[in-house]
């Protein structure tokens, strides 16, 4: 047995992993391209009663049977070990990380770099210390350089574009000024207190991280939630999405100085987190979960808010998508910029709306639905482009179609499931029961930027002896250094857009 | 198909907030923390307090920590009550402590103007840089909203520069990391001076959540003064117009 | 002329005497000399051009026979450029030959003066056998300094490839001096006049003197050594080659034409159009070169081109009668010529003083001179204003009056010509806003910014007398640009002597007074920056000052001077459009992969003739030549029957001649 399969949201015991070796887990890892297994994480767990070992977990998810295959590798802080990523290229941030937090040299990594520099590495390194860049050979090529401090109100990083002219042969990015050390904060103290931190794991993605945070935390527990409670929560999620993917619209047509987009989109945006404001005090959704339930609930009022602003956008969203959809000017900005194919986004595992704009079926919802989307199955229209496709074409009209797309259906989602809020009437939160001792447990939430992974694993005091974060930006960055490749340099914010990733949930 | 785009502008018809120095949020909106002088808080809503802001004794809040995230309102019994009022901008660190009995109009009445050089300067048009120190993107989120059709700062000469060159203030968000800690003070030393330093949110004012973390570096407040302190996690929008607008001594909007 | 013959004897004394002079005083010696005799030339061509032509007689020996030196205003205009172009040079020139103290360099400085002096003999005998033996003189005197640095390949390549591109124009030259003389039965010039009742005669005998005129001058597509030759040679020697030597071309072309007239309307566009293609190609090209020197011999292609297009303008006027045409054409042409032999030498002297500094021409190594090298950096800049036309220098003022020729003269032009003529206002405008591309291109990647490589980091300004060469170039400069009443005189003068109809003197009346206000408006152009300046002080001042800051750098401290635009990324824009035209070559490995290992980029800029007419050309002379390669098989058995062979071809001869 090299394997366990799991469901989303599931805990097993510590001690119930199987152990094989590294080698067999690239038998696994090759054994996905054939098996449409698709790597979810890899990371180290020091071991509790040996400082120098370390487990090293990784997680599978077969989308077609919605099952998780876990398995785990003992290795030594420092070993060697034969690097994974020239098989499957969607290792190759894992194994970064594992030599950058535990000094496990992935033997034969063809890029073999520092992730984000956190303050605990091994051995622990300044910012842009021992980081060599990438360059283009010949003298005639330039460099820009753009970040940490970047031109607008956006998060720091860095990127170094090589270009000969105006045309970007290849971007670098290199990300790590955010690094708040999040992950050893989820370790301080009782876990069931830390719904604000998740919320602050990526703030624009606060619903998204704090459901899959309170998810955890539930399964860790074995605690089950009312089903209004997960109820809300969907709203919760749903409107996040929507708001953020108006707001991005927004600024995509920004990027081209298409300003009726720019601004409608925009006060869309507003419309809808004050919504969000209506349900729980926060535009940005913070304080409506918590481990066990929500903390605010929908009386009819707030309802019949929810859904005039819902139906209202819904309407207006869908109007002013369709009238730049067929804008010449628009579309010639939108396609064949930024293009990843499907192949390419397979290999480095895009997920979420980007991987879905290049032809990838990824969505925690449809594949590993858990609570209200188990209950009450999220559908998804397919809606077609003027030549009756699906956008698949991985450009940024694509990714800018999907966010249309699921615009709609997210608004749609959110008035089925405020139907469905009278029958569910058992109150909004349950008893949390503390988590059990040495289980590792996982939790998956499609949030808007796609699929979000929290894990952890307890000690035997129940107290939390690793914190695994994946946000959905961690695979997605790699797929926007490639999508501007061969692109002018004045495209990139329009690719950088479109693709809208969070630095603090890279950097942790 | 012109056609349709006019109808779609037309739907949405006129967005800006009128006034946003007399605008309100909606009342679920978590704003100044009423402390009445009854009551004391349980061990079980200090230990809940994400930013260790809410202490004993005295009983109070301190909102360069808080996060607003209503637990503690949220408790059986519990003496504090989260208003709507937002106006929560201030010029001193310790008067962002709110302690039991004290009113919004006393808290507000603690934040002072800018000296009148600073307002003669930039009481018409103040260029903000902004510097994200390992801000979540809530933070930059709301500081961009200011600028939108809703709230449009820029009614007031208030804007946002790309280049600290062309700045007159430095407004950070987040609690500084150390991999941010040199970016920060080059940005500072960029701008040229007369110059403001603005904090934005808990996190950039105190750590927030994350002050206990070793993975921060906010030596650069033990050397510069901060000028204004725009608590909230967030700070909603209007908090954010309103603190500068206070500080320009336009509190009016005029 | 008294002045002028003394001053040819000064330079010939001049070229003798330093040789006998110690080394360390030699170069001063040799300056002070050759200078007292430019000095002297000049003023003799000036005294002509004002009061008129002179002439002397010498009687020579076989095979010159009589010979006449003649300073008619044309000539004179010549040898004042010349003139003022030389005292320049020989001055820079004796600040960059002391950086070679290793070197005697008698050969050197007799080489050069005596080069000055053919020069002076080009452009003022009037006969066929002294003329070609002064130019015959001047390219072979040329080919001397070029090959200073004997032992760089790139050196011997142009020498080599200078040395047959002189030889085809002197053969051009002659062919076309031998049809001339089967009419008119004489080698002296004046009596070529004989050919004039035969157009087509006097067209084809004239396009073959014009192709080896264009060779010297480098009208593409005769252009090819030119672009290997400047930069090869050091940079005294590139900046009279360019800035004076080239300009012997153009004087053939206006002294045929002068002596026969413009034979046809034809004769007339085809040198128009050449020179049309010079100017945009050439700027072109130069736009797309990261040699410096390269780039400036392109640049000069592009001048040459822009007074062949003053030229080409006043030859159809002469055709169509059409009065400022004729008259700006020419007077535009002449102002232009002898402003490009001051800002290109100064832009030489400048790339010189840069190269003696970084040991590199390539652009893309420098960076950041301007904090390092602040007199060159200004001098350069003020000569990159002058070449990109820009008011206030001299450069506006030569494609001032060609403009104001083709606005004045398009009205009167019939159809046709008045839309050649509009064409030839839009084909002058492109190059104008392309030689500015070109040369902030130049002045930007150059000066500004930080260096990009190690060869930057000890560079300082040059001495003295290189500064001082420069200097006197860039006081030209301004002078010209401000008041230009005067040279547009001299040029007046010279255009004159071409067939106008009317009275040229008074139809030149307006222009200068139109000049004269060009030069208050310039005047308080400069006024007004001064004063904007000052303002701008005093407002800083009152401020508290300046406190000089590190670029911002997004906050990122580890910044590399790779962070810039380089000269190639400079203009990708224009070369991703016209590069294939061009033949411009890159090579872009793109990086391969999810994990790409390498990457590079390098553009080669091409030269279409090179690759298309002189190359296969080469070949197909390699190949006949190989063909004979058995006469010379190395068997001993072989050879003794050559003699054989000649014995007895010889004694067939010698008994059939009996």
């Amino acid at each position: 047995m090299d394997r366990l399969l799991l469901k989303n949201r599931a805990a097993i015991p510590f001690d119930d992993l199987p152990k094989i070796s590294y080698q067999a887990l690239g038998d696994i890892a090759v054994g996905c391209l054939c098996a449409a297994l698709r790597p979810v994480a890899l990371f180290g767990v020091p071991e509790e009663r040996h400082a120098e070992s370390v487990r090293i977990v990784a997680l599978f998810a077969d989308d077609a049977q919605g099952t998780l295959a876990v398995t785990s590798v003992s290795a030594q802080r420092g070993a060697t070990v034969p690097s994974l990523t020239p098989s499957i290229p969607a290792f190759h941030l894992f194994e970064r990380q594992l030599w950058e937090e535990f000094g496990i040299v992935p033997e034969g990594h063809p890029w073999l770099k520092p992730v984000r520099y956190p303050h605990d590495g091994h051995p622990p390194r300044r910012i842009e210390e021992g980081y060599r860049y990438f360059a283009m050979k010949g003298e005639e090529s330039h460099e820009v350089a753009v970040g940490p401090v970047h031109a607008g109100v956006i998060e720091p990083g860095h990127f170094r574009f090589l270009c000969d002219g105006e045309r970007v042969n290849h971007l670098e990015i290199q990300l790590g000024y955010q690094h708040r050390g999040v992950e050893r904060l989820f370790r301080e103290g009782p876990l069931a207190a830390k719904s604000t931190l998740a919320e602050s794991v990526s703030g624009d993605a606060a619903v998204a991280h704090a459901t899959a945070y309170a998810g955890l935390v539930e399964a860790l527990g074995d605690t089950v939630i009312p089903r209004r409670a997960s109820v809300i929560r969907a709203i919760g999620l749903e409107l996040e999405r929507a708001g953020i993917h108006l707001g991005d619209l927004s600024a995509l047509c920004n990027d081209i100085g298409y300003l009726p987009g720019t601004q409608l989109f925009a006060v869309m945006r507003t419309d809808i987190i004050n919504t969000s404001l209506v349900l729980c005090g926060s535009r940005f959704g913070r304080g409506l979960l918590t481990p066990g339930g929500v903390n605010y609930d929908i009386d009819e009022k707030k309802k019949e808010r929810i859904i005039a602003t819902v139906r209202r956008i819904r309407d207006n969203a869908g109007l002013l998508a369709a009238s730049i959809f067929d804008n010449q000017s628009v579309l010639a900005r939108f396609e064949k910029t930024g293009s990843v194919d499907t192949a390419t986004a397979r290999a480095v595992g895009l997920v979420g709306p980007a991987g879905r704009a290049s032809g990838l079926t990824c969505d925690i919802r449809l594949t590993h639905p858990t609570d209200a989307y188990a209950d009450h199955p999220f559908m998804k229209t397919i809606l077609q482009n003027g030549e009756g496709k699906a956008a698949v074409s991985g450009d940024v009209y694509a990714r800018a179609f999907v966010r249309h797309q699921e615009i709609q259906d997210s608004l749609r989602y959110i008035l089925e499931l405020l139907e469905r809020l009278d029958a569910a009437r058992d109150g909004i939160i349950a008893p949390v029961a503390p988590p059990r001792p040495d289980m590792i447990a996982f939790s998956l939430t499609e949030g808007w930027r796609g699929e979000t992974l929290h894990a952890a694993v307890t000690g035997g005091d129940g107290g939390t002896r690793r914190y695994y974060i994946k946000d959905a930006s961690f695979h997605n960055w790699f797929g926007l250094a490639l999508a501007v490749r061969d692109n002018g340099v004045s495209d990139f914010p329009l690719c950088n857009k479109s693709f809208n990733l969070s630095y603090c949930g890279f950097d942790l | 198909m012109v056609f349709r785009l006019l109808r779609a502008r037309w739907r949405h018809g006129s967005q800006a907030v009128p006034d946003p120095t007399t605008a309100m949020p909606d009342p679920m909106f978590r704003g100044f923390p009423d402390i009445a002088k009854e009551g004391a808080p349980s061990a079980e809503m200090i230990a809940a307090c994400p930013g260790a802001a809410l202490t004993v004794n005295p009983v109070a809040i301190d909102l360069g920590k808080c996060h607003l995230c209503g637990s503690c309102a949220r408790a059986a019994n519990s003496p504090i009550r989260l208003t709507n009022r937002h106006h929560l901008g201030q010029t001193r660190r310790d008067a962002l402590i709110v302690t039991a009995g004290t009113s919004f109009e006393e808290y507000h009445a603690r934040a002072e103007k800018g000296r009148d050089e600073i307002r003669r300067l930039f009481g018409r048009s103040l260029k903000l840089r902004s510097v994200s120190a390992a801000g979540c993107n809530a933070c930059e989120m709301e500081l961009n909203a200011t600028t939108n059709a809703n709230f449009d700062m820029l009614r007031y000469g208030i804007d946002i520069v790309a280049s600290p060159r062309h700045a007159d203030a430095v407004i950070v968000t987040g609690p500084v990391s150390a991999n941010m800690a040199d970016a920060l003070e080059d940005t500072w030393n960029a701008t040229p001076a007369p110059k403001l330093l603005v904090l934005m949110g808990a996190c950039a004012i105190s750590g927030g959540l994350f002050a206990a973390s070793p993975a921060l570096d906010r030596r650069f407040f033990k050397d510069h003064a901060p000028d204004i302190y725009i608590p909230g996690c967030p700070p909603h929008p209007l908090t954010v117009v309103n603190a500068i607008l206070h500080y320009l001594g336009r509190e009016n909007g005029r | 002329m008294t002045f002028f013959l003394a001053g040819i004897a000064t330079l010939l004394a001049a070229a003798v005497l330093q040789a006998a002079v110690p080394r360390p005083l030699r170069l001063a010696f040799f300056a002070f000399v050759t200078v007292a005799g430019l000095i002297a030339a000049g003023t003799g061509a000036l005294m002509t051009l004002l009061n008129g032509t002179e002439s002397i007689l010498f009687t020579l020996p076989f095979p010159f026979e009589r010979a006449t030196l003649e300073l008619d205003p044309l000539s004179a205009f010549f040898a004042l450029t010349i003139s003022l172009g030389g005292i320049a040079g020989t001055i820079y020139g004796v600040g960059y030959l002391g950086g070679y103290p290793e070197r005697s360099l008698r050969g050197h400085l007799f080489a050069f003066a005596l080069f000055l002096v053919s020069m002076l003999l080009v452009v003022t005998t009037r006969a066929v056998l002294s003329f070609l033996f002064a130019w015959e003189l001047m390219s072979l005197w040329s080919l001397v300094l070029l090959f200073f640095d004997r032992s760089n390949d790139e050196v011997r390549d142009a020498t080599i490839n200078y040395f047959v591109a002189m030889h085809v124009a002197f053969a051009l030259i002659l062919t076309g001096f031998l049809l001339f003389m089967t009419r008119s039965g004489s080698g002296d010039f004046a009596s070529f006049s004989a050919v004039m009742s035969d157009p087509s005669f006097t067209e084809t005998a004239l396009l073959i003197l014009f192709a080896g005129f264009a060779i010297k001058a480098g009208f593409i597509p005769f252009h090819s050594w030119l672009p290997k030759a400047h930069p090869a040679a050091p940079s005294h020697v590139s900046g009279l080659m360019s800035g004076i030597m080239i300009k012997t071309g153009i004087y053939g072309i206006l002294r045929f034409t002068l002596i026969v007239g413009v034979p046809t309307t034809r004769f007339a566009i085809i040198v128009l159009v050449v020179a049309i293609v010079s100017s945009v190609v050439g700027v072109l090209y130069a736009l797309a070169q990261h040699d410096l020197k390269r780039l400036l011999a392109y640049s000069s292609i592009e001048n040459i081109g822009i007074v062949g297009i003053g030229i080409g303008l006043s030859m159809i006027g002469m055709r169509i009668g059409n009065g400022p045409l004729i008259l700006l054409g020419m007077t535009g042409a002449l102002i232009h010529l002898v402003n490009h032999s001051l800002f290109k030498g100064l832009l030489f002297y400048g790339a010189g003083a840069l190269y003696r500094a970084t040991h590199t021409r390539d652009i893309d190594k420098l960076g950041g001179i301007i904090g390092r090298m602040p007199k060159t950096a200004l001098l350069f800049i003020i000569g990159s204003v002058a070449i990109a036309g820009l008011p206030p220098l001299n450069g506006f003022i030569g494609e001032f009056v060609l403009y104001l020729s083709m606005l004045s003269g398009a009205p009167h032009a019939s159809g046709s010509y008045g839309g050649l003529v509009v064409l030839t206002a839009g084909a002058l405008a492109l190059t104008g806003i392309l030689a500015l591309y070109c040369f902030t291109k130049a002045c930007g990647i150059v000066f500004l910014g930080s260096p990009r490589s190690n060869a930057v980091e000890t560079a300082r300004d040059p001495g003295g007398a290189m500064i001082a060469g420069m200097t006197i170039l860039a006081f030209a400069v301004f002078v010209i640009g401000l008041y230009p009443a005067p040279l547009f005189a001299l040029a007046v003068t010279v255009a004159a002597g071409y067939p106008y109809p009317g009275d040229a003197a008074a139809a030149a009346m307006p222009v200068v007074a139109t000049l004269g206000s060009v030069s208050r408006v310039l005047l308080l152009f400069i006024l007004l920056f001064a004063f904007l300046y000052y303002i701008r002080n005093r407002l800083i001042a009152g401020g508290g000052g300046i406190a000089p800051a590190a670029t911002w750098g997004c906050g990122y401290r580890h910044g590399t001077a790779r962070m810039q635009y380089t000269a190639s990324s400079y203009v990708s824009p224009l070369m991703t459009l016209s590069g294939r035209l061009l033949g411009l070559g890159t090579d872009l490995e793109r990086p391969q992969g999810l994990f790409p290992a390498r990457t590079a980029f390098r553009s080669h800029p091409h030269d279409l003739v090179d690759d298309y007419l002189i190359a296969p050309g080469a070949k197909l002379i390699r190949y006949l030549f190989s063909l004979l390669r058995w006469v010379q098989s190395g068997d001993m058995a072989q050879y003794i029957l050559y003699g054989v062979l000649f014995l007895a071809a010889a004694l067939v001869w010698i008994m059939g001649g009996n």
